[in-house]
């Protein structure tokens, strides 16, 4: 069942990344995010914001009954969680009403690389699971 | 030999003239100076010599008009200065008509006219040669906010280029302008009207000078120089300027000998930073407050609040700079300044508080001139940065720095605006705020910033609905001349006030109030009646109004199409366009309207090709500028983004001389914003806390995760793979 439950956030996951990477695709060269690709974005992430815990805590509990199946899957999913969390965290210190637009901007940047690295890391997780499998 | 003698000397006179030439300064070394200046930031005091338009100089004894081009123009470059800002208002020049501005109105109270009007081309304008507008009669009509130079200089209107006219223009023009314009004189570029000081200037006086068609004159009455005796208004038209009998009747001057110093010479008290006083002048407005969609009087002045800029000790010239050619800077972003002039593009919003590479990317940054320029980084004269905390950047690509900041305190209807171009604000009068033309603002539209449907933001501007008598030809509907139709229709209109109080909303008898209130409560003073009572005669004065429409403007229309000639007449009103319902002309304008609605009397409603030409006419406004506290969005995102959020939600209500009360419009609908996706993006941000608390929730898991991560990796837990190679469980 937790099995099913892990599986099925992680699909559900790797479909909100894409999301998102293909929402965010046009402002690599020069596009602002708007419309109802922001719309789309924002409701990408949403998901992401709640099922990336939810998928650690799960895969994780896991590997505390038993091992991680290599040391390779260990190290992208914890690079996942680390991107996730950082990607997450520039957006959320976006959101608060502290943060000035020159900040915002080089926080909206790093939002941005950061956001990239983790659909590589999630690419990449999700290839370590399959050869262990 | 006598030759080769002859060419050493020539080779030598050649040598030397060259050498002589080299040696002299150029033009440009000299800083493109040919007059001499003071050089110091003090103040040069004119003791000056008048000069007339004959430029004979002037003693007490004199009696023609000093000249200021024959006065200033001796120590000034003229030549240069009346191609600048301001004189140019009636020419077009393509490169450096700039962002549209605040247009021309033509209003005529009597036939419900508000026609805007530019010489630039910009659109939603009529170019008033097009309409048979002469030129003297726009200098006769406009000349009173205009500080001399364009069609009022005799130079411009000779070298002015000229587009193809009409055969009415031909007429207005070949029938009044040579006489005229030789009885009136040049409306000169007046360099008093703005660099006088304060209190030496009597505008009221200039204006009454200009509308008495003594245009030479001006200058010198509103300095008050001397009194003017006669009024070139009250010389026929056609009249001979070389006959004596009308050189006659032209003005003369008295000159007040107590302003003449004794070397013959006349202070002129003047600065060379002009006051925020002669801007006024022609840049004031004030607001009027609407109750459903009606007038409920001019706001009183101490309600206004100054602009911050001014508040904080700055003047309009402190931004709106310019040099000796006059192109005064008027500080819109994209403004394109002079090479000469590149550190005024600064003198904007962004280029003082944020600097000029705020919207570059990171490259093109790099290269800026904020990099290189010191004065083109952010914080000129003292601008404070600002922080927009909590402010996603996007809004930045979305709205311009007004939408937010500048203009009238909006609220949930666009409040009715007065201008000193279109009201003659500044002028005494009792004015309550109904007065045509009707300017409705703050309204929230979107602008199309670089001018090439690249860079479209929100903006904040004013606007109107124009309402003119027009002709109606392959469905495209053209105005007529004001002039024109005014004559065409004075008898079948009869309006002697107002087009609206006589035809519109006419007054009530006292037999149709005893109808409505009852006898008894018809006596009464208007300011006793109950609200209930004000909405019973508002309710009958409309439909009054409607019948009175319907007959005099039908009336009208086919007088205008029997005496001007006119195929198919139409009056513009409100976004509406009335034409005849009569058979007769229904069949000729079935063929030139684009769609006909069903009749409603003798008038029936048209939709014309053109529809640019009778909707919403806006034009941006960047004052005043209001502290950031007052600014949209100031307390968050759900001060916009929610359903009432005023720059989507406001309304304004399509209004001119015509009864017909049409359905409010929102700003949404004005930006081209669906409802749908307006709500559903205000769905969003009503979540917008919880969200938040739900990010803040999954970071915490998130991180709390990562400290356990590192926690097992210092115990070093093994993989499968390990264990499996240890022998241990799997």
């Amino acid at each position: 069942m937790w099995k099913i439950i892990r599986r099925l956030c992680l699909a559900l996951l790797v479909i909100e990344i894409a999301v998102l990477v293909g929402t965010s695709l046009p402002t690599w060269w020069g596009g602002h995010l708007g419309g109802y690709r922001l719309l789309a974005h924002m409701i990408a992430s949403g998901v992401v914001v709640v099922l990336l815990p939810v998928y650690g805590i799960l895969r994780w509990t896991d590997w505390l009954n038993k091992p991680a199946v290599s040391r390779a899957s260990g190290i992208t999913f914890w690079l996942l969680i680390v991107c996730g969390f950082l990607t997450i965290a520039s957006m959320f210190a976006c959101m608060l009403p502290s943060t000035s637009t020159t900040w915002m901007r080089t926080l909206i940047d790093f939002h941005g690389w950061i956001g990239s690295t983790m659909a590589v890391v999630t690419v990449a997780h999700l290839w370590q699971l399959r050869l262990a499998r | 030999m006598n030759n080769s003698i002859r060419t050493i000397v020539n080779l030598t006179l050649w040598g030397l003239g060259l050498a002589c030439f080299a040696a002299v300064p150029s033009f440009a070394e000299t800083g493109g100076r040919r007059f001499d200046h003071s050089d110091s930031d003090k103040r040069y005091l004119h003791h000056i010599i008048l000069y007339d338009i004959n430029n004979q100089k002037i003693s007490p004894e004199s009696d023609q008009p000093y000249s200021p081009q024959n006065t200033c123009g001796r120590c000034h470059d003229y030549e240069t200065i009346s191609h600048g800002w301001h004189f140019n208002a009636f020419r077009n020049d393509a490169a450096g008509n700039g962002r549209p501005g605040e247009p021309w109105i033509w209003t005529d109270e009597r036939t419900g006219t508000q026609l805007p009007l530019s010489y630039r081309d910009w659109p939603g304008r009529f170019n008033p040669a097009s309409i048979g507008l002469s030129e003297l009669e726009m200098t006769r009509h406009f000349g009173g906010r205009l500080p001399g130079g364009g069609t009022g200089a005799k130079e411009d209107r000779d070298s002015a280029p000229k587009k193809p006219i009409t055969a009415s223009e031909s007429d207005a023009d070949a029938s009044t302008e040579p006489s005229r314009w030789a009885l009136t004189g040049d409306l000169e570029v007046d360099c008093m009207v703005c660099h006088a000081v304060s209190g030496a200037y009597d505008f009221e006086l200039r204006r009454d000078t200009i509308a008495a068609e003594n245009f030479a004159w001006a200058p010198t009455t509103a300095l008050r120089l001397g009194d003017i005796a006669g009024s070139v208004a009250k010389i026929k038209d056609g009249s001979d300027p070389e006959d004596e009998a009308t050189k006659s009747k032209l003005p003369k001057v008295t000159y007040n000998a107590n302003r003449f110093n004794t070397d013959g010479t006349v202070f002129m008290d003047l600065v060379r930073q002009v006051e925020n006083n002669a801007c006024y002048q022609c840049h004031s407005q004030r607001s009027v407050t609407l109750h459903d969609g009606t007038v409920g009087g001019l706001d009183e002045q101490w309600v206004h609040d100054q602009d911050v800029h001014i508040r904080a000790g700055m003047n309009c010239t402190d931004c709106h700079r310019n040099g000796i050619d006059h192109q005064i800077t008027r500080g819109f972003e994209g403004e394109i300044q002079s090479t000469a002039a590149a550190d005024m593009a600064t003198l904007s919003c962004v280029g003082c508080h944020l600097g000029t590479d705020f919207y570059l990317d990171e490259d093109a940054a790099e290269a800026s001139l904020t990099q290189r320029e010191i004065a083109n980084r952010p914080g000129r004269l003292g601008a404070p940065l600002p922080h927009h905390v909590g402010l996603p950047p996007i809004h930045f690509e979305k709205l311009t720095c007004t939408a937010c900041h500048s203009g009238p305190i909006p609220k949930q209807t666009a409040a009715g605006l007065m201008t000193s171009l279109a009201h003659g604000l500044g002028e005494k009068a009792h004015r309550n705020g109904s007065e045509l033309p009707s300017i409705r603002g703050p309204l929230f539209v979107p602008w199309d910033m670089s001018h090439d449907q690249g860079n479209v933001r929100t903006t904040v501007a004013r606007g109107i609905w124009p309402a003119f008598w027009g002709e109606l030809r392959d469905g495209v509907v053209t105005p007529l001349s004001p002039e024109k139709v005014y004559t065409a229709t004075r008898k079948s209109l009869r309006v002697r006030r107002g087009f609206i109080e006589e035809i519109s909303r006419p007054e009530l008898s006292s037999k149709e109030l005893a109808d409505v209130l009852g006898p008894e409560r018809a006596k009464i003073e208007v300011n006793e009646y109950t609200e209930e009572e004000r909405s019973k005669i508002a309710a009958k004065q409309l439909e009054s109004g409607f019948a009175m429409f319907d007959e005099k403007v039908s009336a009208s229309l086919e007088a205008i199409q029997s005496e001007l000639g006119v195929e198919s007449a139409v009056y513009v009103s409100s976004g509406t366009v009335y034409g005849l319902a009569e058979k007769n002309t229904q069949e000729g304008d079935e063929k030139n309207a684009a769609e006909v609605t069903e009749p409603a009397g003798k008038l029936r409603e048209i939709s014309v090709k053109n529809a640019d030409a009778v909707d919403l006419l806006p034009w941006p406004l960047a004052h005043n500028v209001r502290p950031a506290g007052w600014s949209l969005g100031a307390t968050g995102c759900l001060e916009c983004h929610a359903d009432d959020g005023l720059i989507f939600a406001s309304t304004v209500t399509p209004v001119g001389p015509s009864p017909k009360a049409v359905a409010p419009l929102t700003m949404a609908s004005l930006q081209g914003i669906a409802d749908a996706d307006r709500l559903l993006w205000n769905q969003l941000f009503t979540g917008r806390s919880t969200f938040k608390v739900l990010i803040a929730t999954s970071l915490t898991t998130l991180a709390g995760l990562m400290l356990i991560g590192l926690f097992s990796i210092g115990r070093g837990k093994p993989t499968r793979d390990e264990t499996l190679t240890s022998g241990g469980a799997s």
